[in-house]
């Protein structure tokens, strides 16, 4: 996870830069201690998603999707984002996460069903002990959803989109960027592909799905992102230097 | 002509398959009838700045003025049925070419697999009627084939010019084509010479010249811009097309083609760009589904045979890994499809925009003509949608479907605001009922502004059918 020297120093930039940004937009009245320190832990479950080259620059996009959408910060939901982070992480790095992904229904159905799927995606060489932490999942899911009667299914009913009007045409740009960037790309992993199309599906089926997009793109879609920039100047480079040549 | 119908055929039968469903339940659009009425308007009296048909005069720009003469002239020939027999030609037409570029492109690729996209035409049904959209469908479509096939490019400006004149507020969308074309060439592999970049520059600044050439000159093309974005709101064809979760289906089948360039591993830039242009113009606004629609055949459907082929070849390499592996996989796939398939499958809508009505309210305007109602000098309020019918029929509208008439932002009254406090019983309803001292009332039978009126006794009903009422508004007028 964290390697060496660079990767340490990239990791502890990532986590001051987000907890900047999350500061910033969670613009409430008082602040308390455990708040900030919820912060804290949140921006270090993101930046361990995100700790390669150039990676400080998705911060970048977490930025601009709080911009578009500053209500999705809110200090009611930031045990909700804490999960959600702490899961978005677990689940890509080693799909360990029977409890958590469970408790995620309590939340939110449709992160749930995504949580899910994403650890079929990165558990299918473990396939018995994936079943195990699915089922396990599903246990957890069926006890919070006991528990105060938990949130029912209606709540599909009342989901809000991300894109509700014309406004949202630059967050919808930008949900599409990592697509487009993988598709201009092509070598791409298929896991990444996949999970980055998902999130796609379920972000846009549900404004709550933001975060979890957010840090999905840190993991699957800024390398990409980062490499099309890269492709899109040396094929510049490369034309006119041959037009040059003839 | 054997050797071509032998070649075209499947593609021929898969129009002429479609042209036939599409009759048997398309309806024609009340829109339709202003544009006759104002095309009739043109050929006698000239092109106007003016508004001619509602109670409140005003700026009016025909931004479709050409459409409307043309549509006139069909219509003296042989009525509503030539326009809309017309009007399917251009969708044919327009289809074909789309099929032509995905057989070029897919190198003879299945062409069964546009069925796909198409069925994202049913939840835009209404765009397929007689409206000028067509117009834009079909030069959309005709211009990418000619750049496809490197045919008769020079066109394009004539193309452009057309409908500028044609259909004003999507001719910057033509333009856009050949732009992206001259974008991907920088960056695909193709070997294109400098000569053909250079000429293909040159037909896209002719291009953009020919759309100033209108009677209003480039404000035909960009009226569109200043719409107030509070009207995009109301207008059920430019609200977003993902409204909530039984839209999960549209939006797979809307994403699925750039997952699949994804895992191809072979999209080319100008696949990407124009299938991605199609994908934000159309998420943000219905109508767009239109155009989206021959993008997703040109740009997109070859990438989903590629990714048949993906999975068919993987199927062929796991045929010696343990069993326990296929079912493993086959069963979570199946449990989440199962999942969103049994909750959507009691919540598809496919006509994502509801008609209002199915006819137009011939009951109203009858009983206004055998009851000799001075409709002239006693304001009478409508229902959007049926305004274009009752300016057909020569009887002046509070309200129809040209939406600039009715906004302050183009220099007019500010009716469509007030139209909406009346429409959705504002608190400001009685007061604005007597600012225009609305006598008359065109409405939907049994809507809620119906039940308003009339349970709270402010109307009385003259006439009605299962649609349509029109009411007297009480203490007015002959009370």
């Amino acid at each position: 996870m964290i390697k060496d020297k660079t990767t340490i120093i990239r990791t502890i930039i990532n986590v001051i830069l987000t907890t900047l940004i999350f500061l910033f937009f969670l613009k409430e009245e008082s602040l308390e201690l455990a708040d900030v320190l919820s912060v804290i832990l949140i921006s270090i479950s993101f930046s361990l998603i995100n700790n390669k080259k150039y990676g400080t620059f998705s911060v970048i996009f977490l930025a601009l999707v709080f911009y578009l959408r500053p209500e999705i910060v809110s200090k009611d939901e930031l045990l909700f984002i804490l999960v959600l982070a702490s899961s978005a992480e677990s689940i890509m790095r080693d799909s360990s996460t029977s409890i958590i992904v469970g408790l995620l229904a309590r939340y939110n159905i449709l992160l749930f069903v995504f949580a899910l799927i994403v650890m079929i995606i990165y558990g299918k060489d473990k396939k018995v002990e994936t079943m195990f932490r699915i089922i396990g999942s599903l246990f957890i899911a069926y006890l919070a959803y006991s528990y105060d009667n938990g949130l029912a299914l209606s709540q599909l009913q009342t989901l809000t989109v991300s894109i509700i009007n014309y406004k949202d045409q630059l967050l919808l740009f930008l949900l599409l960027i990592p697509l487009a960037a993988m598709a201009y790309v092509r070598d791409v992993e298929l896991t990444d592909a996949v999970t980055m199309t998902l999130a796609l599906i379920f972000t846009m089926l549900t404004n709550s799905m933001l975060l979890m997009y957010v840090a999905i793109y840190f993991k699957c879609g800024h390398p990409y992102v980062i490499e099309a920039i890269q492709k899109v100047f040396k094929d510049t480079k490369n034309k006119i230097a041959m037009k040059a040549h003839l | 002509m054997k050797k071509w119908l032998s070649e075209n055929n499947k593609i021929l039968l898969i129009i002429v398959g479609f042209i036939l469903i599409l009759s048997s339940f398309t309806n024609l659009d009340q829109d339709l009838y202003w544009h006759l009425k104002n095309g009739e308007y043109i050929i006698n009296n000239g092109i106007s700045n003016a508004d001619h048909f509602s109670y409140w005069g005003g700026n009016f720009i025909s931004h479709e003025w050409l459409y409307d003469i043309l549509l006139f002239s069909l219509f003296k020939i042989d009525g509503l049925r030539l326009i809309k027999i017309i009007s399917f030609i251009a969708i044919g037409i327009s289809m074909f070419l789309s099929f032509k570029v995905f057989v070029k492109k897919s190198n003879n690729g299945n062409i069964f697999i546009n069925i796909v996209p198409i069925i994202l035409w049913a939840t835009g049904r209404i765009l397929l009627e007689a409206r000028p959209q067509i117009a834009s469908l079909l030069s959309f479509c005709l211009v990418i084939y000619l750049l496809e096939t490197n045919k008769h490019i020079w066109s394009i400006p004539i193309i452009t010019l057309l409908i500028a004149n044609l259909h004003g507020g999507m001719s910057l969308l033509i333009l856009i084509v050949p732009v992206i074309y001259l974008i991907s060439y920088i960056f695909d592999s193709e070997k294109i010479s400098r000569e053909y970049i250079i000429k293909l520059i040159g037909i896209i600044c002719i291009s953009f010249l020919t759309l100033g050439i209108t009677p209003y000159g480039f404000k035909n093309v960009t009226y569109g811009f200043t719409m107030p974005n509070w009207v995009y709101d109301r207008i059920a064809e430019w609200q977003v097309i993902i409204k909530g979760i039984s839209d999960s289906w549209i939006l797979i089948i809307m994403i699925l083609p750039l997952f699949s360039m994804i895992i191809s591993k072979k999209a080319t830039v100008k696949d990407i760009l124009f299938f991605c242009m199609g994908l934000i113009l159309t998420f943000i606004h219905l109508r767009m589904v239109l155009i989206f629609v021959p993008i997703y055949i040109m740009f997109g459907s070859q990438y989903l045979l590629d990714l048949i082929n993906i999975f068919r070849n993987k199927e062929l390499k796991e045929k010696k890994e343990v069993r326990f592996n296929k079912i493993f996989n086959a069963n979570i796939i199946l449990m989440v499809l199962c999942l969103i398939v049994s909750y959507n499958i009691s919540t598809i809508n496919f006509q994502r925009i509801e008609k209002t009505s199915e006819s137009s309210p011939v009951i109203i305007k009858e009983y206004i003509e055998n009851n000799n109602i001075d409709i002239e000098n006693n304001i009478m309020f409508n229902e959007y949608s049926y305004g274009g019918y009752f300016i057909f029929n020569n009887i002046p509208v509070f309200i129809d479907g040209r939406a600039d008439v009715y906004l302050e932002e183009y220099g007019n009254k500010p009716i469509m605001k007030d139209y909406q406090l009346i429409w959705d019983r504002d608190e400001q309803t009685d007061e604005l009922i007597k600012k225009y001292d609305i006598q008359y009332w065109a409405i939907p039978k049994n809507g809620d502004l119906y039940k308003y009126l009339t349970q709270n006794s402010k109307a009385k009903v003259l006439t009605e059918d299962s649609n349509f009422a029109f009411l007297r508004t009480e203490g007015g007028e002959n009370d």
